[in-house]
């Protein structure tokens, strides 16, 4: 059993968006996000929809793994925005004051220009949103993480923790599925459509308990090794995967500055009340 | 994880070990372990209610976390084991979610302020009620306003929805505290205790 | 160097001292072997000289220690850890970093070593344990042995002075062990870095001479000398160490030992006296096994990421006694889960008594195979002894005296009995082993796998349970299959062995026979034991000497 079923990837990939270093792509990651986050504008929501797409594409994910959770994300999302209708079809209209009637059942559910732009935006910005984290979970090691956070001036006791943490998620994963091996060699029955939900839960507790106390009993070696090596003593520490800054980090970092820079500006215009809240051509 | 030395206990130094927690090498481990744990929990640790609902069991992470190391150390867990989960899973990087199970974390991690000594074989009856009614309006804090207000914040959207999805958070989170939880503290807490004064018999 | 004066230590959680007045000098470039039996206080030892007590480990010192003129009771973990570099006992948990390579920096990480200087310094901690192509390798994807040497890297930089190893040996197959100790060998005299090793292995330690040897035994210090002394002394066999065996050998068949330097090495043991004695063995005739089969496997194929077990045809018959044999990562454990139903074959059959196994459940396989898995801590699942042996027994359906009539029974074969009530938490990685064995045995199943019963175990443990096993399957016909590196073990309780090179089957024969296959222990990682090579040396039939040897030992030990 191993790391290679998740869909972060401890090895690192060979794409352009993958060979930068874990600080630029952090950057390039939150920038993505905010620019995402603030702005329910189509104009803004559809060009970088596109980019971080292309962005996304280029670093051939394996879309077999990403499959379920895609659909599973689209069918939820779908399903959201059908909920959001039922209780309220004007939504888009509160936020612009205006109304254009598309077409109309009753005098509640009407189905207006405004509403269809807010759920096409609300599906841009949440799929935009997912497309920027698979771009950085197939893109980044957990090394690069770590090593990005600290450049990124995180307290390096945080790092550690992020380190640390996919170090022993493949191991955690491997004695979980050994500890309910060995318990129902031992005799639990652990077959779901032969029990009740009682009994499950029962039985789910009898493999849970011993894979946290297990666990969290390794702490204590795991914490004197790490002590034996002089961990936590200096203010400061250095990272063997971090990579220098290479001539395309700056690049990336340099588009991901102007983006900011852009997305500020905007910003301070929707202050000033000189672009509308949800743009309607 | 071995300090039990008797300090005086003043507001103030209780206040910095077990809220803000005491960050030795040992509290770095236990956190690092509990996120990997939550995060694997998340992902494989369901237990099936109905078909594709499930009582996701990470929430028992936090509640070890909160009584070994206190509420900071919690509140850590509670937000990596999350990024975590997403990221082995890859469902996307949800931080509006990871944000509230870490303030959710914090109020569950804050067992050792009302008296609770998991390492040293202390937790009453008493204190798991205390616990159980400050898990519940942590969660609620966390997932029935923390939450919604970032996800307004990053998608926009209707309210009466979002609150749907937050109560059905607080409930299940809430049912795996209470009954997974509890026992399993009680458990730990026992263990610590006959793990003094050992002699053979 | 090191220098324990009348010191004891007491674990806060214990009510009485774990080491007792310990007066022991250590010196520069010397190196050191500590033996003794399980929880005698070996790895209490080297925590005092590491720094983890006090540091980690509170409790109560008496007397003084200082490690390079600095008192352990006053100086921080990290300043020790510039003196002192450990290996632990666990190298799974002291594996950090997320690959090789990040693992052996870990330590210049924490110094805040620059990144280019800390490059070369992890490829110069590579090339001396020889990783260099492993760098980029994760834990996941290292055999023991390999992270045991990734351990010895990462505490290779600078200038530590003293390296400190705790049962490197546990989980290395032969090979590998010479491999480990050679190593250390180099450590010691090529980078002239002073040794304390802690061992119960003490034969396989021989393979390199060391300084000196030091014998613990419930916390005191029995014996503090060279090798030779003490294997005069006789003091080995009381103590619960096992002799290397060409000792034991001639011991046995020359009526004692006469010579008393030299004895560390086959090579520099006068046998001209001995071939003028007179040898009297008895004739040797193997035993003929008749019985009909009880598991049985057809074209099975197993992979996990790539494909790894691949066995044609495979029997195993009621009532016999099998090793499972081969190196590291050759498909042993995975052989036994798949016996035992937790992984199923992608391809082919596995049939036990005449019945497809793939219609049952893990628990229905289980009420007939019991196995004790390899790491221990992955059996536990309790919080204290007598809950962890009664779990089995609630679930199977027992009544409550039964259970505790079981249970108690299992537990005291197991030599536990006494720290029935203690916390799991509390026992040595030996005791834990001795718990698992001690679980499965409560349930009585009619075929036993054992998966390395003896590593981490000293020899009269060790004994304890292999004659117990060996009696079960004498009395109740229970199958016996051992996983195992301990070849020795492997002749001594098995007629058939099967070796495993690379998932596949190279031979299933005598045990003896495998023994003496040179080519065949070659390609397996194996090598002979030193009683082989006596009886050749001595130019005796080797067949009929061995089997002596090993009856008698037996007998001696029913005594
Ligand atoms: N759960 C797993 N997932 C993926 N690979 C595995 C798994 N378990 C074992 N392997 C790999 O399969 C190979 C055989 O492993 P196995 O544990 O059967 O070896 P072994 O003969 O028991 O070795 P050892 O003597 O070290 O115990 C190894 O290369 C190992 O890395
Ligand atoms: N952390 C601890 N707290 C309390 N008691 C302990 C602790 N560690 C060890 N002991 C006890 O001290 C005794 C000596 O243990 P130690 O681990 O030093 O033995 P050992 O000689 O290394 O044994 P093994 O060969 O099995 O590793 C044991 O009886 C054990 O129960
Ligand atoms: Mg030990
Ligand atoms: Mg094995």
């Amino acid at each position: 059993m191993s790391s290679r079923q998740f869909v972060i990837q401890y090895v690192p990939g060979t794409r352009y968006f993958q060979r930068l270093n874990g600080q630029t792509k952090i950057i390039f990651f939150v920038v993505g996000l905010i620019v995402m986050m603030s702005t329910f504008d189509l104009r803004v929501l559809i060009p970088a929809f596109l980019f971080y797409f292309i962005v996304l594409l280029s670093v051939k994910p394996n879309w077999k793994q990403l499959k379920g959770i895609l659909i599973f994300m689209t069918l939820m999302n779908l399903l959201n925005i059908v909920l959001f209708f039922i209780v309220n079809p004007r939504i888009g209209n509160d936020m612009t004051q205006t109304t254009t009637v598309l077409f109309q059942f009753n005098d509640f559910y009407v189905f207006t220009e405004e509403t269809l732009i807010y759920f096409l935006a609300r599906i841009l910005k949440i799929f935009g949103t997912l497309l920027i984290s698979l771009w950085l979970i197939t893109s980044i090691t957990p090394s690069e993480l770590a090593s990005g956070l600290y450049r990124c001036k995180v307290p390096y006791k945080i790092c550690t923790v992020v380190s640390l943490g996919f170090r022993y998620m493949p191991d955690i994963l491997r004695e979980f599925r050994m500890i309910k091996e060995s318990m129902q060699m031992r005799g639990v029955e652990l077959n779901k459509k032969k029990t009740g939900l009682i009994q499950r839960i029962k039985q789910n507790g009898m493999i849970l308990v011993p894979l946290v106390l297990v666990s969290f009993d390794k702490v204590e070696t795991v914490a004197s090794a790490m002590d034996l090596r002089g961990y936590g003593q200096r203010k400061k520490r250095t990272y063997y995967s971090d990579a220098p800054a290479a001539s395309d980090d700056y690049l990336i970092r340099g588009v991901s500055l102007v983006l900011l820079i852009g997305m500020i500006g905007y910003f301070v215009l929707s202050i000033q009340g000189k672009v509308p809240h949800l743009w309607i051509p | 994880m071995s300090e039990v030395k008797h300090e005086k206990e003043t507001f103030k130094s209780i206040f910095l070990k077990w809220v803000i927690g005491r960050w030795s090498t040992a509290t770095v481990v236990g956190v690092a372990i509990g996120a990997a744990l939550f995060g694997v929990l998340m992902n494989y640790g369901g237990i099936t209610i109905f078909t594709n609902t499930k009582l996701s069991t990470a929430y028992i992470i936090p509640v070890i976390v909160g009584g070994l190391f206190g509420a900071g150390p919690a509140l850590l867990v509670g937000f990596l084991g999350n990024v975590f989960a997403d990221f082995i899973g890859g469902w996307g990087y949800w931080f509006d979610w990871s944000i509230g199970n870490g303030i959710a974390s914090f109020f569950i991690g804050l067992l050792p302020l009302y008296g609770a000594r998991i390492q040293e074989g202390i937790f009453t009856v008493k204190q798991a009620v205390i616990f159980a009614i400050v898990s519940v309006l942590g969660l609620a804090l966390a997932f029935g306003v923390v939450t919604p207000i970032f996800t307004l914040l990053i998608q926009g959207g209707e309210l009466t929805i979002t609150y749907a999805q937050a109560y059905a958070a607080v409930a299940s989170n809430a049912a795996v505290i209470i009954i997974v939880g509890i026992p399993l503290l009680f458990i730990i807490a026992s263990r610590n205790k006959r793990k003094q004064n050992l002699v053979e018999e | 160097m090191v220098s324990f004066q009348d010191f004891s230590f007491q674990y806060k959680s214990q009510q009485t001292e774990t080491l007792k007045h310990i007066n022991l000098e250590i010196y520069e470039g010397e190196k050191v072997l500590i033996l003794g039996p399980s929880g005698s206080g070996k790895s209490t030892l080297g925590y005092c000289i590491n720094g983890l007590i006090p540091n980690q480990y509170p409790g109560t010192i008496q007397g003084s220690c200082t490690v390079k003129g600095k008192d352990i009771r006053t100086t921080r973990i990290f300043d020790l850890s510039k003196i002192v570099g450990s290996v632990l006992q666990d190298s799974d948990a002291q594996f950090v970093g997320l690959n090789v390579a990040e693992d052996i920096a870990f330590a210049l990480e924490n110094q805040a070593v620059p990144r280019e200087e800390m490059k070369n310094r992890v490829h110069e901690a590579a090339r001396i344990v020889n990783l260099t192509e492993f760098l980029n390798a994760f834990p996941s994807d290292l055999s023991g042995g390999q992270k045991q040497r990734v351990s010895v890297a990462g505490v290779l930089h600078g200038a530590i002075d003293l390296l400190l190893f705790d049962e490197p040996l546990a989980s290395l197959d032969p090979h590998m062990g010479e491999v480990m100790i050679e190593l250390i060998d180099t450590l010691n005299k090529a980078h002239h870095k002073t040794v304390v090793m802690i061992e119960h292995r003490l034969e396989d330690v021989l393979h390199r001479d060391v300084d000196r040897v030091i014998l613990m035994d419930k916390g005191e210090i029995i014996f503090n000398g060279t090798a030779d002394g003490l294997i005069v002394s006789g003091l080995l066999i009381k103590h619960g160490i096992r002799e290397p065996l060409y000792i034991s050998a001639i011991r046995q068949f020359f009526r004692g030992l006469s010579q008393t330097e030299h004895l560390t090495s086959l090579k520099t043991i006068d046998l001209a006296e001995l071939k003028k004695a007179p040898l009297k063995i008895h004739g040797f005739k193997p035993i003929d096994a008749q019985k009909k089969p009880l598991i049985e496997l057809h074209g099975i194929k197993f992979s996990y990421d790539a494909p790894l077990i691949d066995i044609d045809l495979l029997t195993i018959s009621r009532g016999e006694k099998i090793s499972i044999i081969g190196e590291n990562g050759a498909g042993k454990t995975t052989l036994a889960r798949l016996l035992t139903g937790v992984i199923r074959p992608q391809e082919g059959r596995i049939l036990l008594e005449g019945q497809d196994t793939s219609v049952l459940s893990i628990r229905e396989i289980a009420q007939q195979i019991g196995y004790v898995m390899q790491n221990p801590n992955q059996m536990l699942v309790k919080s204290f002894l007598l809950e962890e042996v009664s779990v089995a027994l609630e679930l199977n359906g027992f009544s409550k005296d039964e259970i505790e009539q079981k249970a108690g029974d299992a537990l005291r074969l197991a030599g536990i009995y006494t720290m029935r009530n203690w916390p799991i938490q509390a026992l040595s990685y030996g005791q834990r082993k001795r718990l698992t064995i001690a679980v499965v045995l409560a349930l009585n199943p009619s075929v036993l796998i054992l998966d390395e019963p003896t590593a981490g175990q000293d020899y009269a443990h060790y004994r304890d349970i292999m004659s117990f096993v060996d009696n079960l399957n004498r009395s109740n016909g229970t199958t016996i299959l051992f996983i195992t590196h301990d070849l020795h073990l492997a002749l001594e309780y098995t007629e058939r062995s099967i070796v495993l090179v690379g998932g596949k089957v190279v031979a299933d024969q005598p045990t003896l026979e495998v023994l003496q296959d040179k080519d065949l222990l070659a390609k397996a990682s194996l090598k002979e034991t030193s009683i082989f090579e006596l009886a050749a040396l001595l130019e005796v039939d080797v067949n009929a000497f061995v089997h002596q040897f090993i009856i008698h030992e037996k007998e001696q030990k029913d005594e």
